[in-house]
Parts: structure tokens; C-alpha cells; sequence
């Protein structure tokens, strides 16, 4: 009996050696993201298509991918964070005070910032999608004179001889400096975990809670009008159209998707944009012309332009006000509160500590 | 009882050793590389030329449409290289992207090529696409080097920078960033080159020098003669820099071979 007990007790204490015992010949993994923190694919949402292979989820990374999004040092001045125009409040967009967001110096820029949440799912980036991977898109906002307006090597400088960064980084990457590929990894494990998913509709989507009355009416209008460029869980198709908004531009001529491809046929083409918290991320369109929802719903197919969109053909889309409302309704059930003060996507001071990320000179331009 | 005892410690064993196993399953070291002595390594020099003469930065040149001018920067990326054998086989030299610069080195030096007798050797002027269309990048391809262009995607592949009186600027300046990786304005460009009767012997116990000239001048000439009148700069891709690309693309020629 006693030699039994001895057994269970070897057995036991084995089973917690087998379960703890860490295999000295092997490579310590990182320890998998908390899930709540985490990157998961929404139920009804498509695969991703941002390559996470290449930047397998880590916590340490994620945490200096969300120290970069909210430090000015990225900018010239150190007035200008990511966050200074992706405000979570506003779902990442701007604050809308302004036609354009302001960069360094209180210059504004020439495209409407939009609100870069499941930037996972897209394959390409900016109105005129010239950017085709998350990683390196940082580096236009960087390097833009009226955004940033810094060089890259300057702000590796700034990162390699801050008594934070630096021994963050090379705990997190385990090289001795800070390259620009450690910095461009970090701030995309932030960026590819700005999920939005759990909105009103997506309750609705996922089977949970279904919409009714008004907003179920709109939404089955939207689907009727709507969904063939605004299409799937992303409510974008992620093409790029005319909606015939050039013929009363109000700014500078901007060729859109023709800037990247040099192709005529792409004149004044912009990406269809994800209408996720589009009731609280105006103004709309590329260059913000309206601050109105109701508003921007009727602009489709009010316009006629060259090179204009089938889709938005004054014919066929063609909307009376009580159908505008219906869609409106529906749309404000896009919009993801929860998001929205997920602490993990806020600014943590305690990132920073015992250092402060406030600029000592007051940057008074910034919004 | 015994039997148990020794069915029990077997159990035990195989945890822990399945323990040892699951983890190297989930972070699998490296494979074994082929035995050193199976590689060699293999210099390549560029001779930038301007026609007859050794180009120098700085110094005056005359292109086909007639015009006097210098450069000041010459830079281009250099990727994907292949050694070929005399039977057409073919030997893909993994994770080749070069920067050239030869106000810096023009010489670059290939590691871990598989012995053997070569009779030809390609490349590609600029970054192949899926490469450009990936993530960030270390070495050759940061985009710290400046050959990146940060507002559209894509890597300049080709950068030649100086004056010229007959530039239409008032500065006098000529600036030629090449680059464009989507059709139309694809500009990498595939280079070969057959090294005739010579060949190139890798070997552990040898360090070859392979030889390329790299004519700027061909750069304003065939296909289409470039006046620098009239495309004083290409600052993005477009069908400029096609047509610039078109033409480097035979900049590039087999010089010699020293085993």
C-alpha cells in the first residue's frame, strides 16, 4: 500500500515536472497573448489578410507598437503622435473639428483622416491604396512634411538614445540597436489589434441579438443599395470608384488611385471605405467635403462626373428621405462603443514610467 | 507491483521526454546546413564606365542626345541572383539583395555559393515584387537607405542624381529615381549574362572575382535616347521610369572572370 502511495506521489510530482520542466536544448517561446489583448478573428469575419507569420503576436512588441502610437517622438517637432489623428474616442479617426487633420506646424493635410480600425483585413492602404503592406505605411505619416515630417533615420536616433526604448526593444527583439524594421513590427502589432467588432450590428451578426424595426429596415435597404461596393462584415469591397465627387471639388484636383497606377481609367478614384463607426468618424469622403451623415448618404449619384460609377448612376440609385433616415438608422448601429475604451488600445502612462511622454515645449497647434 | 513500478516509471519518462518534444515541435531548431566545405564565395566588381572611359562622380560626360553633364549619386539595388550551369541548370542564391554604391564600394560579396563550375549568371536591377509588396526589412532593403519611396509603395530601384546645363531646371539639377513594381510601370529588369568561353569556378579554397561593366551611358540611350532637356527628373513610376528602365537595363554587360 505505502510502495502504491510512493508511486502516485512520483507520478504526480512527475506530471508537474512534464508540465513546468522547461527542455534546457530548447528555445524559450514567448508566452502566447492574453486573450483579451490578443489577436482574434471576429466569428463572422473573413481571414485576415495581413501576414502574421511574419510578425508572430507578442506582448512585449504589442506594448511598444502602443508606446510608438501615442509618442510624438515619431515627429519632428514632438508635437505629432499616431494619436493625434487616430483619437480612440473617435474610433481612431480625427476629431472631425477640421476639414483635414493637422500635422507638425499646424499644417493641414489633403485627404480626410480615416478611422484605421481592422487595418488586418485590408490589403492596401491610403485613399488611393499605394500602400500594400501595414508595416511599412507607418513610414508615409513619418515622412509627409505636413504630418510628421521626420526622416526615418532621425527617429531611430531619437528611439536608440531613449533610456526607455532602447532596453525595451531589445528585450522584446533581442538585438542590441533599434532598426527600422524592429520599429515598423511593433507599431503594426498595435495596429493590426485595433479590432472593431462589437458594434450593435455585430450582436445582430453574430446571431446574439437582432436588430428590429427601423434599424432592421435599414439595413435591408442597405443591403438592396448599398452593399455592392459597401460589402460583407468590412462594409467595404475594398475597390476603388469615382462617386462623381469631382465635379464640385472645392480643393486641389486630387487623381486619386491614377497617382499609383498612371492609368486614366483610375482618375479620381478613392477606396470605398469601410462604413464601420461611420456615425461617429466624419466628415466623409476623401477630402472630407461633408460633415453630415444624411448628408454623405445623399451625395452618392447626386453628381455626374467622367469616369463616374455605374453603382451610383443617377438612375438606379436614387433615394427618398424617408430611405436616407432608414439607412441612417442603420448605420448608427455600426458604431462599436466598446472599442472604444478598450484600455488595451488606450494610452497606459505606466508604459512610459518613470518618464512622460508630455512635450516640454506646449504644442498649442494641435487641434 | 514491480510490474506497475516499472510501468509507471516508464510513463514518467515518456512525459518528460514528450514534454522535451512538443516544444521543439512548436520552435523547431534550425535544419542542419549542407557541410561547410560544399561552399564558396564569390565577389562581384562593377566597373561603372561612361562608354571608353572609367566613370568618375564629377566628371563631364556627353550623352547620345549631345548633352555635357556629371553625376553626383549613383545608386541602384541589385537582387535575386542566379548561377547557371553549363548542362542550363540553374542555382538560385537565396536572400541576394545588394545596394550599390559606388561612392561607397563597388564590390559585393556573395556568401554560401555551392561549389561548381558556372557558365552564366542573371539578376534582377531592382526588388521582385512579392519582396517589395512584403514587410519591413533589415540589410540591403531598409528603407533607411533612402531607396524607398514612403508614400507609395515600392523600392526606387535605380537613382542617378547630378547637373547638367541642359537641365530644365533653374538649379541646373537632373534627378532620376527609378521605380514602379505594378504593370504598367514595372521597371525591374532581368540581366543575364553568358560568360562565354570563360567560366566561374566556386571552390573553398579559392575567392573568384567576377567582373560586370555598368555604363552610364547607356542609360540615356536605346531604346529611346533620354534628353536630359526634356526629362530633367522622374520622381516616381510612371512611363518615364519605364522608359529609364528600359534603357539601364543594358548598362550591365559581362566583363571577365579572374579564379
Amino acid at each position: 500500500m505505502r510502495t502504491k502511495i510512493i508511486y502516485v506521489i512520483v507520478l504526480g510530482l512527475t506530471l508537474l515536472a512534464a508540465c513546468k520542466r522547461k527542455c534546457e536544448t530548447d528555445i524559450v517561446l514567448p508566452e502566447p497573448p492574453k486573450p483579451e489583448t490578443g489577436f482574434v478573428v471576429p466569428s463572422h469575419f473573413p481571414a485576415p489578410s495581413y501576414d502574421f507569420a511574419s510578425n508572430p503576436l507578442d506582448e512585449k512588441k504589442f506594448q511598444l507598437g502602443r508606446m510608438l502610437f501615442y509618442d510624438p517622438i515619431l515627429s519632428k517637432d514632438s508635437c505629432i503622435s499616431c494619436s493625434v489623428c487616430h483619437q480612440q474616442s473617435r474610433t481612431f479617426a480625427d476629431l472631425g473639428t477640421h476639414q483635414f487633420s493637422h500635422g507638425v506646424a499646424g499644417q493641414p493635410g489633403s485627404r480626410n483622416t480615416p478611422g484605421i480600425v481592422n487595418m488586418a483585413w485590408s490589403p492596401t492602404f491610403m485613399w488611393d491604396g499605394g500602400l500594400v503592406n501595414l508595416e511599412m505605411q507607418a513610414l508615409a505619416p513619418i515622412n509627409n512634411p505636413v504630418e510628421m515630417a521626420e526622416s526615418l533615420a532621425n527617429v531611430l536616433r531619437k528611439l536608440n538614445r531613449h533610456p526607455l526604448y532602447r532596453p525595451r526593444f531589445k528585450e522584446a527583439f533581442e538585438k542590441d540597436s533599434i532598426d527600422s524594421q524592429q520599429m515598423l513590427k511593433a507599431l503594426a502589432q498595435f495596429t493590426v489589434r485595433i479590432v472593431s467588432a462589437t458594434s450593435r450590428y455585430d450582436e445582430h451578426a453574430q446571431g446574439t441579438n437582432p436588430l428590429t424595426g427601423d434599424q432592421l429596415n435599414g439595413l435591408l435597404l442597405f443591403k438592396e443599395k448599398c452593399s455592392a461596393c459597401h460589402s460583407g462584415e468590412l462594409f467595404t469591397d475594398y475597390q476603388f470608384r469615382n462617386i462623381g465627387l469631382d465635379s464640385t471639388s472645392l480643393i486641389v484636383s486630387d487623381l486619386g488611385r491614377e497617382l499609383v497606377t498612371g492609368l486614366i481609367s483610375d482618375r479620381r478614384k478613392f477606396k470605398t471605405p469601410s462604413l464601420r463607426n461611420v456615425a461617429v468618424t466624419g466628415p466623409y469622403f476623401h477630402d472630407g467635403r461633408v460633415s453630415d451623415l444624411k448628408n454623405a448618404i445623399l451625395t452618392h449619384g447626386q453628381q455626374n462626373a467622367p469616369n463616374r460609377d455605374p453603382f451610383v448612376d443617377d438612375t438606379t440609385f436614387k433615394l427618398s428621405s424617408d430611405e436616407v433616415d432608414k439607412i441612417y438608422q442603420f448605420l448608427t448601429t455600426l458604431t462599436d462603443t466598446k472599442m472604444m475604451v478598450d484600455p488595451n488600445l488606450a494610452i497606459h502612462a505606466s508604459d512610459y514610467a518613470p518618464y512622460s511622454i508630455v512635450p516640454v515645449v506646449p504644442c498649442l497647434h494641435v487641434h | 507491483m514491480k510490474k506497475i513500478s516499472v510501468l509507471l516509471l516508464l510513463l514518467c519518462t515518456c512525459l518528460l521526454l514528450a514534454n522535451c518534444k512538443k516544444n521543439s515541435n512548436e520552435a523547431p531548431r534550425p535544419t542542419v546546413p549542407l557541410p561547410e566545405d560544399k561552399y564558396g564565395s564569390l565577389l562581384i566588381e562593377f566597373a561603372h564606365k561612361a562608354g571608353a572611359d572609367t566613370f568618375g562622380f564629377n566628371k563631364n560626360y556627353i550623352n547620345s542626345s549631345g548633352e555635357t553633364f556629371k553625376v553626383n549619386t549613383l545608386q541602384y539595388i541589385l537582387s535575386n541572383f542566379k548561377l547557371r550551369k553549363k548542362d542550363g541548370t540553374e542555382i538560385t542564391l537565396p536572400n541576394t539583395y545588394f545596394l550599390v554604391d559606388p561612392s561607397v564600394s563597388p564590390i559585393i560579396a556573395i556568401n554560401k555559393v555551392p561549389e561548381g563550375v558556372y557558365t552564366g549568371i542573371s539578376y534582377l536591377v531592382g526588388v521582385d515584387s512579392a519582396t517589395t509588396a512584403g514587410g519591413a526589412k533589415t540589410g540591403a532593403l531598409d528603407p533607411v537607405n533612402g531607396m524607398y519611396w514612403t508614400w507609395q509603395t515600392g523600392y526606387i530601384n535605380f537613382r542617378m542624381v547630378g547637373t547638367s546645363p541642359a537641365s530644365s531646371y533653374s538649379t541646373k539639377v537632373f534627378d532620376y529615381d527609378v521605380g514602379g513594381f505594378i504593370a504598367p510601370n514595372q521597371t525591374v529588369q532581368f540581366v543575364n549574362h553568358d560568360f562565354m568561353a570563360d567560366t566561374l569556378a566556386i571552390r573553398t579554397d579559392a575567392l573568384p572575382f567576377l567582373h560586370i561593366n555598368v555604363d552610364i551611358l547607356e542609360f540615356f540611350k536605346s531604346p529611346v535616347d533620354i534628353s536630359i532637356a526634356k526629362v530633367s527628373s522622374i520622381l516616381d513610376s510612371g512611363a518615364d521610369a519605364v522608359m529609364a528602365a528600359k534603357n539601364y537595363k543594358d548598362m550591365f554587360s559581362f566583363q571577365s572572370i579572374r579564379n
